[in-house]
């Protein structure tokens, strides 16, 4: 049963209620495990430390001075294990191609290809 | 730049002389009343000075110390004093009897080769008649010909003297002695000699002018003759009978006087033909090279002013090129635009007294006089003709000031002046006008550029604000269309899977989100409004504690968790102003400490009556606002840390309570202490009763 459970971190900057969505979508496939939700980048950081999670998803404007985009690089030195999928508002699929530290790109209103996209990086059939 | 006084040699001359002639005196006196024969005559067989005479020369030296000085008319007195022992002696001569004048001061122990004991020679009297004469005449100073008189009287004495000199030198008694056995004293005719010529340089220096005046080979002429004729009387008068040989001499000498005299005025009146002719030629040149420096100047300046491409620039260009030609301490350039006149660039030693960007008024007194004026303007003193103005305040005292006229109005001024007084001239004058004429116009030019300059800047600032605010409020408001979008579509898609409460759930932040989408619509809207003053207002008294009960139950109705308690005071006064703005902004400031406030704290709201205003206070006991967000606490788009895990706004709620405060005549303001929270005030008048 261990290996059935994926871990994935969920940093939203904005809005607790875009992180509820995100947790209800994720929700309808049950081997997915959220294993910790941060507002800032301060918060990311330290839980992808110490929970090393499989997937992060990671928006672009979050609280404070670094952008999400910033952050990824961060994030992946604290667990590099650590996949990547930055979720945002915002068009940055050029931005997003450039930095290495981002695995995939995904804008929140395809919000149903959320759930495909999370199974696809976790590499759940 | 110190101008040399035309008549400084003359005048150098007059007082010399004077100190001179005055000294013989004095030390003469000492000789007789101290009994050192030494003193009075040089050696055993010559005539002494008699007292008279030392008397008279003392006055006569005294007279041409005191004529050069301001008070010159006071050396009538010597002069005149001279004038009468020798008039009076004169007398005694002609009427061949004592008036009691030779022994008047004292009697003399030393009567060798006089007539009279204590009387002068005969011509020592009349060289001292007529310098005390000629003194009283030039002190009257008669226009015209009063100058010339003294200078062929001092010539007249010159020649009897250097005769009676002449006798002394060729051992010829006669040329001394005039007839009597009275003779004038050695000591007396260098005496009278130095005399003759201070009262010449007088002469000359009355004239005002450097140069020779023009009448100068009339006295060279009377000189020459009046040694020819004292020469020839020495001749005559010497030998006791008439001889061939005596005759001829006499004849020779008057001769050749005659043609010596001629020559001499030719010769003097020629060499100051060559003198003026050189002094004319110089002139010219002078003038020449004024000219072009004048030129350089002005071509230096119009350079800087059009190769400039600020004011600033070329205006110290402007400066660096007119600094050889124009003495100054400061130089500015004013621009005059209705009814102010503003520093644009100022250059200079002085520069900080009246700094560039120092706005004056148009009724300045010496803006007001250029503006009536319409030419340039001349102080010699500053502090003398505008007491009190800013001008004076910052210490100028020569100034002039040149108005730029452009399409017949005066559009600017150059302004030159200089903390010495009487400084410009009416040269300078007319160079700063060419000066204006030539570069006013562009260095007008530059100032507009400048302008123009900083108005662009100020647009693209305000461009840019404008660009962020644009995007500040798109992201802002996709963050809730975001978020509606994702829980609808959620909704839609489970429709079937989600039970009743799960559905009601989510559209209750749907709707939430919704509502936070209006508010913000609704600021930037309410921002948009204020920004182009179209936004009304209701100004009549109304009930502040009625406002505020009602809005502390809205809220606390709305949000049961976080409990806003009110403080009321028994009675209130009236407020004055739109009751519905004021209670958007106290919602807005309970909603925003609401938000700040910890789980389970209150928010206290207090009302204070002042004498003139009613002030309401909101206090949150939440993190408090760090010192350095304070003063952009009601910017807009101050988009300082949000509450934790809490929603964001447009950041425009506080800059629209600021903005409908001070609208009504009310203060707002905030005071906060880091981790113990938050007070916001904010004041509205009193009604009248």
């Amino acid at each position: 049963m261990e290996d059935d459970v994926a871990r994935v971190l969920v940093v939203i900057e904005d809005d607790a209620d875009f992180r509820r969505l995100i947790r209800i979508t994720l929700s309808l496939d049950g081997r997915i495990v959220l294993d910790g939700e941060a507002a800032n980048a301060d918060q990311a950081i330290a839980i992808a430390r110490e929970s090393q999670p499989k997937l992060v998803i990671l928006d672009h404007y979050i609280d404070g001075t670094v952008m999400g985009m910033e952050l990824a690089p961060l994030i992946k030195a604290a667990a590099p294990n650590a996949r990547i999928l930055l979720f945002t508002t915002h068009d940055l699929a050029i931005e997003a191609a450039r930095q290495p530290a981002i695995d995939r790109y995904l804008r929140k209103h395809d919000l149903a290809l959320l759930l495909p996209t999370v199974c696809d990086m976790l590499g759940l059939a | 730049m110190a101008k040399r006084s035309p008549h400084l040699g003359a005048r150098l001359v007059t007082e010399v002389s004077g100190v001179l002639v005055a000294a013989v005196g004095v030390v003469v006196l000492g000789g007789w009343f101290t009994h050192t024969e030494r003193l009075v005559r040089l050696n055993d067989t010559q005539v002494p000075m008699q007292v008279n005479t030392a008397v008279a020369l003392v006055c006569l030296g005294v007279a041409l110390l005191i004529l050069p000085i301001p008070h010159g008319r006071w050396a009538a007195l010597p002069a005149g004093i001279a004038f009468v022992i020798g008039a009076v002696t004169a007398a005694e001569y002609l009427l061949d009897r004592s008036l009691g004048i030779d022994t008047l001061v004292y009697d003399p122990w030393i009567t060798v080769g006089v007539d009279v004991p204590g009387r002068m020679a005969r011509n020592t009297a009349l060289c001292l008649a007529v310098l005390g004469a000629a003194t009283i005449a030039l002190i009257r100073r008669r226009p015209g010909r009063t100058p010339i008189l003294v200078g062929v009287a001092s010539s007249v004495v010159a020649g009897l003297v250097l005769v009676a000199l002449f006798g002394y030198a060729s051992g010829v008694s006669a040329a001394y002695t005039w007839r009597t056995s009275t003779a004038m004293a050695p000591l007396t005719a260098a005496a009278l000699f130095v005399a003759s010529v201070g009262f010449g340089a007088a002469a000359w220096r009355a004239e005002g002018s450097r140069a020779a005046p023009r009448w100068l080979p009339l006295p060279v002429a009377v000189g020459t003759l009046a040694v020819t004729l004292f020469l020839w009387q020495a001749v005559t008068s010497g030998a006791p009978g008439r001889t061939l040989s005596v005759d001829r001499a006499a004849g020779g000498i008057v001769g050749i006087g005659l043609f010596v005299a001629v020559l001499l005025a030719v010769a003097t009146a020629a060499g100051q033909a060559a003198i003026a002719r050189r002094r004319q030629a110089e002139a010219a040149q002078g003038q020449l090279e004024a000219r072009h420096e004048r030129d350089t100047v002005l071509r230096e300046a119009y350079a800087a002013v059009a190769l400039a491409d600020d004011l600033a620039t070329g205006f110290y260009g402007f400066a660096s090129a007119a600094t050889p030609a124009v003495e100054f301490d400061r130089v500015a350039f004013i621009v005059i635009d209705e009814d102010t006149a503003i520093v644009a660039a100022v250059a200079g030693e002085a520069v900080n007294d009246v700094p560039a960007g120092t706005v004056m008024s148009s009724s300045d007194p010496v803006v007001a006089d250029l503006l009536h004026s319409r030419s340039a303007v001349l102080v010699d003193d500053v502090q003398q003709r505008y007491p009190g103005s800013p001008a004076a305040r910052a210490g100028m005292r020569s100034f002039i000031a040149t108005p730029v006229v452009i399409g017949g109005t005066p559009r600017a001024m150059l302004a030159v002046s200089s903390s010495r007084r009487d400084v410009y001239d009416a040269d300078t004058v007319a160079l700063v006008n060419e000066l204006t004429e030539l570069t006013g116009g562009a260095l007008y030019t530059l100032a507009r550029l400048d302008d123009e300059r900083l108005t662009i800047a100020r647009l693209r600032e305000l461009d840019e604000l404008k660009n962020e605010f644009v995007g500040v409020v798109a992201h802002d408001l996709r963050s809730p269309m975001t978020v509606i979008g994702g829980y609808v579509d959620t909704v839609l898609l489970r429709w079937d899977e989600l039970d009743d409460d799960m559905k009601r759930d989510l559209l209750q932040v749907v709707s939430r989100n919704t509502r936070r989408l209006s508010v913000m619509v609704e600021d930037v809207l309410q921002v948009a409004r204020i920004e182009s003053g179209d936004f009304p207002y209701e100004i009549k008294p109304f009930d502040m504690g009625a406002l505020v009960t009602r809005t502390v139950s809205e809220m606390n109705d709305a949000s049961p968790g976080q409990l806003v308690c009110a403080t009321l005071p028994p009675s209130l006064p009236l407020a004055y102003g739109d009751e519905d703005r004021l209670w958007r902004v106290l919602t807005n400031l309970l909603s925003n400490a609401q938000k700040f406030s910890p789980e389970g704290e209150t928010v206290d709201v207090g009302v204070v009556a002042r004498a003139d205003e009613i002030e309401v206070s909101v206090t949150d006991h939440g993190p408090g606002i760090p010192e350095e967000d304070m003063p952009r606490l009601f910017g807009k788009f101050s988009r300082l840390a949000g509450p934790p895990g809490g929603q964001k706004g447009t950041g425009l709620g506080l800059y629209i309570c600021k903005a409908l405060v001070e609208a009504q005549g009310g203060r707002i303001s905030a005071a906060s202490v880091v981790g113990s929270g938050t007070t916001m005030r904010f004041t509205v008048p009193r009604a009248r009763p």
